[in-house]
């Protein structure tokens, strides 16, 4: 039988997702350390609670689980901070803002996604390469009902 | 404001630990280098403040309730 010691986040599990982002949040720095929900009771949406400080959390939703493309390259820099040498490492979420529960008015943030080592549970806000492609408010659900692609925004 | 003359080529330092490269003047837009250590985040500022803010309005009370949203699944 083969084990492993990654945590499968994509299966339930009784077990807590600590992570660990040292630099904070942009502009939320003291917000670093969460824990990010293993099963959703509503997917799309992930919570990752703040597990310091005030008692909040933030929506996260894993952004190439509901679009059609969106080819996350990050910088060498930040890779090695994360110490990913594989893409398949990677657990990409991109922060959710809701602006009302209309989901017209549910956005995420595909400029600067937090981006987490599988293996090691540490994470980071970081600035996607390609920036201008995407958008920091990208409406999560279009007017024809699907998931809206993020290249349209690049016209 | 500090304000500093530099040609291309020339840089300044803030601190021991920042330096910042004038590595190309063009007509109306310079090209500049960081050199800083990693904790450092270095970003364009117009791209700071939208993340910044577009975080500021994600954090919310917990357990707060969520939009109910028909989504197909790209990777079930």
């Amino acid at each position: 039988m083969v084990s492993s010691d990654v945590p499968q986040l994509s299966v339930p599990s009784s077990e807590k997702i600590i992570i660990s982002i040292p630099f904070g949040l942009i502009g939320l720095p003291e917000l670093t350390r969460f824990e990010l929900e293993s099963v959703s009771d509503s997917w799309p949406f992930r919570r990752l609670r703040v597990l310091d400080g005030d008692s909040v959390e933030i929506i996260v939703v894993e952004p190439q689980s509901v679009l059609e493309s969106y080819p996350l390259e990050i910088t060498d820099e930040d890779a090695q901070t994360l110490g990913l040498e594989d893409g398949g490492d990677a657990l990409v979420l991109s922060v959710v803002a809701i602006h009302s529960m209309d989901p017209q008015f549910v956005t995420m943030n595909l400029v600067g996604p937090i981006v987490v080592n599988r293996k090691t549970l540490l994470g980071k806000q970081v600035i996607v390469e390609h920036s201008e492609r995407y958008s920091v408010a990208h409406v999560l659900v279009d007017m024809r009902g699907g998931a809206s692609s993020p290249s349209e925004e690049a016209q | 404001m500090l304000v500093l003359s530099r040609r291309e080529g020339e840089s300044i330092m803030i601190g021991d630990a920042i330096e910042v490269v004038v590595t190309r003047i063009d007509h109306d837009s310079v090209k500049l280098g960081v050199i800083a250590p990693r904790q450092m985040a270095v970003f364009r500022h117009e791209i700071y403040r939208k993340i910044s803010e577009s975080n500021r309005v994600a954090v919310r009370p917990p357990s707060a309730a969520l939009p109910a949203i028909q989504l197909p699944k790209r990777n079930p």
